[in-house]
């Protein structure tokens, strides 16, 4: 992840900040298009926040802002806000790498997926999204009519 | 005389053919009271019309669809086909006066949708296929990718059991499930397609779920898989691994007892398996204590240092090195599927978490649309018309008491719990598939009650221990309750009072009932936990133990009930709360009877320290002082007099919290502003069982994923009487709250990626308050500004990262690392340049 010559935390810290910062906030509005690069990139969030940790200079709010990045971000991965940095880092750099791996692979992919969404599918799609609200619904409605013609017993024995 | 005999006979006449109409739930609710009898009528009817509209409008897009060309569109008709049927069975069960089977059926339908939704292909989902793991993965990368596909496939493991446990109930009620199954297996979007999805990606096992090496539903035992916890199933170690990561810690002491029982099903990765098991418990926080105490009901030794040299990234050394030992082909080869396979439900999962995140911090929706969202802008679409014609949600009145919704929900509880609580959630036996069979609540002549907790309560519920605690729940007078027979509802249902507040809440709220459950009993299935619950009944259980238990997770409306009033007089007391109603309090699951929490006493220190937290503050300062900044009046509002907050504050939910790995300072935070918002508001009974299930649901969604989140939940027409508006509110905190992140990404998952578009546009950083939801005017309403706080921790990352990374002496900010002139920054130490 870091290059070996790398071996300060401050060195760590100074790599970790720049790739977060090319990722998260200047390269922001790439992020749907390249979500494997994204998800590479949070074990560079991980490593930081981490390092920031041993740096006396790092004020509370920054790092209390990193925290609260760093929660959502595992969730991506339903990394547990317990896990040590060194797991968490671990499972986005792999996924990340599998997630390269299959962008390359897969690229021309998306255009077809879309081009087999005809209409045939989309509106079959659309009617069996309804119908599961429906019976949701119906299901509901079942337990509020028993609500209410319970209600109206109540009313009758009090 | 001539006469008499006529109307003899027309009287036994009538009352046969009433018999035979009214069979079944509406028989046996009459057979308790009038009041249950006609409550249940009316459901029946209710669902009746409704069933009768869907049906309507199944037939209706039938003719208009017409037949499909491609073969994803014949598949799609296939199971639009197969839905009719089963909503057909629904309709015949109704006017049987069957309302378990149409219920059961229904579900089973709901289900069928999501599959046949899944199966579409989807350009903004994560295509993971044809990497080659053998080859460009370490084995420490193979054993994180595992972990992870084992916490995302749980879900859907889940999901499985779920719908195999309605195949169960439908069967012995003579529907043909298998058949329905079948069919949708023929293209290739059943049942069976999704088992063999799973056991090529290694989550079951095909021998020990179905006694041979390929799927065949003939063979298939319906309720047995329903019922097997992850072990039983022969989930893979790998994966099992992760799997226990998300679910309930019971899960694990259920997965040890098995193995125990049967150290040969590990095979060669046995004692690193288990090490690894015992790591997942460690790592929820499970003490050495407990571990100790629980090693002989496991029937394992030396369990506390089995998790050594296991914990976190060593342990995925060591199982990457155990994998290494057998060959890491079939691992390659069960991770290749686990994440390509769409059956698995693992790509799903994770482009719905993935996705939200990504469009969390950018502020923008993908481009491309799913098939759904093009489905719905097609004009003229019958899909578009359906809405109208379909069943609309029952306005409540105002005028609904809690006495009511506990009367509805107990009606409705069979119907909904009949097909079981999934198996690998450890749920108490009588609440499995298997369970609901031997109890003979589902089939040709079916009984009235469930079993229920009746196993870890030491036998079947008292109906006069019910009614007292209903009435201290709800004030209502114990004469009133009987002539209603509410007591002996609530015997027959076997769930304690509390477990019926919450499912009378999660039910109207369009909740999914089985995932509420499910976490409000989990573990009760495992004889550890019940040693536990037993242990803290007798009041033996020390403060440290107490405290792993809250931060495990396991404190729940089940081992809350098995605690009994001592027990929870412990608990309770070691968390700073004084006086109460124990006894209730366990019987209501926490939502009342606790005592008065004194924000300034300090929480037993063995207690706070076995829960990671600072020994010797104040509770007030431990919850981050909840009250900061309200002024006298506002403070009185909230319940809070002299630094005490009246009416405590309900530790299931904090544990649900803590046991998904949230900081037990935020989790306690949350559950008491929560309270304090439920008193301000005069949320009573009905607010808090709203907490409580919007927490189950919260827990749920960790451990499941999309795959918890299968209902409707945001349903409109709570009503605008004070009980709406007290759930309208408490289900707001709960979207608000700590668990509202693991929901949004549950529901940023779900088939066909429709939540998903949905949450894309919620604007930037998902800050967009009364967005997709939002009916202003209604109190579920609130539904809208909810979603848009989306538990903090969301709705609050794109600012956070751009925050931290911008601030002065922050990562990008000016002489901080990778801002200009510092290190890694332009012109910094870092710099190429």
């Amino acid at each position: 992840m870091f290059n070996k010559n790398l071996k300060k935390s401050k060195q760590k810290q100074a790599e970790a900040g720049k790739k977060v910062y090319a990722r998260f906030v200047k390269g922001k509005s790439t992020l749907n298009k390249y979500q494997h690069l994204m998800i590479r990139d949070m074990s560079y969030f991980e490593a930081l926040f981490n390092e920031m940790l041993n740096d006396k200079k790092a004020s509370v709010e920054t790092l209390e802002g990193l925290k609260k990045g760093r929660e959502a971000m595992r969730m991506s991965l339903n990394i547990s806000p317990k896990a040590k940095s060194s797991e968490a880092i671990l499972k986005f750099w792999a996924t990340g790498k599998m997630l390269k791996a299959a962008y390359k692979k897969n690229k021309k992919k998306k255009k077809k997926k879309t081009k087999q969404l005809t209409p045939e599918i989309a509106e079959r799609a659309a009617v069996l999204a309804n119908l599961k609200k429906q019976i949701a619904t119906a299901k509901v409605n079942a337990q509020r009519a028993a609500t209410i013609k319970a209600q109206e017993k109540i009313e009758e024995v009090k | 005389m001539t006469r008499k005999i006529i109307l003899k006979n027309l009287l036994i006449f009538f009352l046969f053919f009433n018999t035979v109409v009214k069979a079944n739930d509406i028989t046996s609710m009459s057979g308790i009271s009038e009041a249950a009898g006609s409550s249940a009528q009316a459901a029946a009817d209710q669902l009746a019309s409704d069933a009768g509209k869907v049906a309507e409008n199944i037939a209706g897009a039938t003719e208009a669809l017409g037949e499909a060309k491609s073969d994803i569109g014949k598949a799609l008709d296939v199971s639009i086909a197969q839905a009719e049927s089963a909503m057909s069975f629904a309709t015949e069960s109704l006017a049987k006066g069957d309302i378990t089977s149409a219920v059961q059926a229904m579900s089973l339908v709901e289900g069928v949708t999501d599959m046949a939704l899944g199966a579409i292909p989807n350009p903004t989902a994560l295509d993971m296929t044809g990497v080659d793991f053998a080859k460009d993965f370490s084995p420490a990368e193979m054993a994180a990718l595992s972990s992870i596909a084992g916490q995302m496939g749980a879900g859907k493991v889940v999901a499985m059991q779920k719908m195999a446990g309605q195949m169960n109930a439908l069967g012995a009620a003579g529907f043909d499930a298998k058949g329905m199954m079948g069919s949708l297996d023929a293209q290739g979007i059943g049942m069976g397609a999704a088992m063999e999805g799973l056991a090529n990606a290694g989550m079951v096992d095909m021998e020990a779920v179905t006694g041979s090496a390929n799927f065949d539903m003939a063979n298939f035992d319906a309720g047995n898989f329903a019922s097997l916890n992850v072990a039983e199933m022969g989930m893979k170690p790998a994966m099992m691994a992760g799997a226990l990561e998300a679910l309930p810690v019971g899960a694990a002491t259920a997965a040890l007892e098995t193995l125990a029982a049967n150290p040969e099903a590990m095979g060669q990765m046995g004692q690193t398996m288990t090490g690894a098991i015992v790591a997942t418990m460690s790592a929820k926080g499970m003490g050495k204590d407990m571990m100790k105490s629980m090693e002989e009901s496991i029937g394992m030794q030396g369990m506390a240092n089995m998790a050594e040299g296991m914990k976190g990234i060593e342990g995925m050394k060591e199982i990457g090195k155990a994998m290494a030992n057998m060959g890491m082909e079939g691992m390659a080869k069960s991770l290749s599927t686990a994440f390509a396979n769409p059956d698995v439900g693992i790509a799903g999962a994770m482009s719905g978490t993935v996705g939200m995140i990504s469009q969390a911090i950018s502020g923008k929706a993908p481009t491309e649309k799913t098939a759904l969202q093009k489905g719905t802008e097609m004009k003229g679409s019958f899909a578009n018309s359906m809405a109208e014609a379909g069943p609309q949600a029952l306005e409540m009145p105002e005028n609904i008491s809690e006495s009511g919704m506990m009367m509805g929900a107990m009606v409705m509880a069979k119907p909904s719990l009949a097909g079981g609580l999934p198996g690998a959630m450890a749920p108490p036996e009588g609440m499995t598939a298997m369970g609901m069979t031997s109890a003979g609540v589902i089939g040709a002549d079916p009984g009235v009650g469930m079993t229920g907790m009746a196993g870890v309560m030491g036998g079947a519920m008292n109906p006069a221990e019910m009614g007292e605690a209903m009435s201290g729940m709800t004030g209502m007078d114990a004469g009133a309750m009987n002539k209603l027979g509410m007591a002996q509802m609530a015997a027959q249902t076997g769930l304690t009072p509390g477990m019926v507040a919450s499912m009378g809440a999660a039910g109207m709220a369009g909740m999914d009932i089985t995932s509420v459950m499910s976490t409000n009993v989990a573990g009760l299935g495992s004889q550890a936990i019940q040693g536990m619950a037993a242990m803290a009944a007798e009041g033996t259980m020390g403060a440290s133990m107490m405290g792993d238990m809250m931060e495990v997770g396991l404190v729940n409306q089940g081992t809350m009930a098995a605690m009994g009033a001592k027990g929870m007089e412990g608990l309770s007391g070691a968390m700073g709360m004084d006086g109460g109603d124990m006894g209730l309090a366990a019987m209501s699951g926490g939502m009342v009877g606790m005592g008065a929490m004194d924000m300034n006493a300090q929480m037993n220190p063995e207690m706070a320290a076995s829960m990671g937290m600072t020994t010797g503050a104040t509770m007030g300062d431990m919850m981050g002082n909840p009250a900061a900044g309200m002024d006298a009046e506002a403070m009185s509002a909230a319940g809070m007099s002299g630094g005490m907050m009246d009416g405590g504050m309900n530790l299931g939910q904090m544990s649900a919290a803590m046991g998904t790995g949230i900081d037990p300072g935020k989790a306690m935070g949350s559950v008491a502003n929560a309270a304090m918002a439920g008193n301000e508001a005069g949320a009573g009974l009905a607010g808090a069982a709203m907490g409580a299930a919007m927490s189950s649901q919260g827990a749920a969604a960790s451990a499941m994923g999309s795959h918890a989140m299968g209902a409707a939940m945001g349903m409109e027409g709570m009503g605008k009487g004070s009980m709406g508006e007290a759930m309208g509110g408490a289900m707001k905190e709960g979207m608000g709250g700590v668990m509202g992140g693991s929901m949004a990404g549950a529901m940023a998952g779900q088939a066909g990626g429709n939540m998903g578009g949905a949450m894309g546009n919620m604007g930037s950083a998902m800050g967009d308050p009364g967005g997709a939801m939002g009916d202003p005017g209604d109190a579920m309403g609130d539904m809208g500004g909810a979603m848009g706080n989306m538990g903090g921790a969301m709705g609050e990352i794109g600012g956070a990262v751009e925050g931290a990374m911008g601030g002065e002496g922050a990562p990008g900010g000016p002489e901080g690392p990778g801002g200009p002139e510092g290190p890694g920054g332009p012109e910094g130490p870092g710099d190429p340049k």
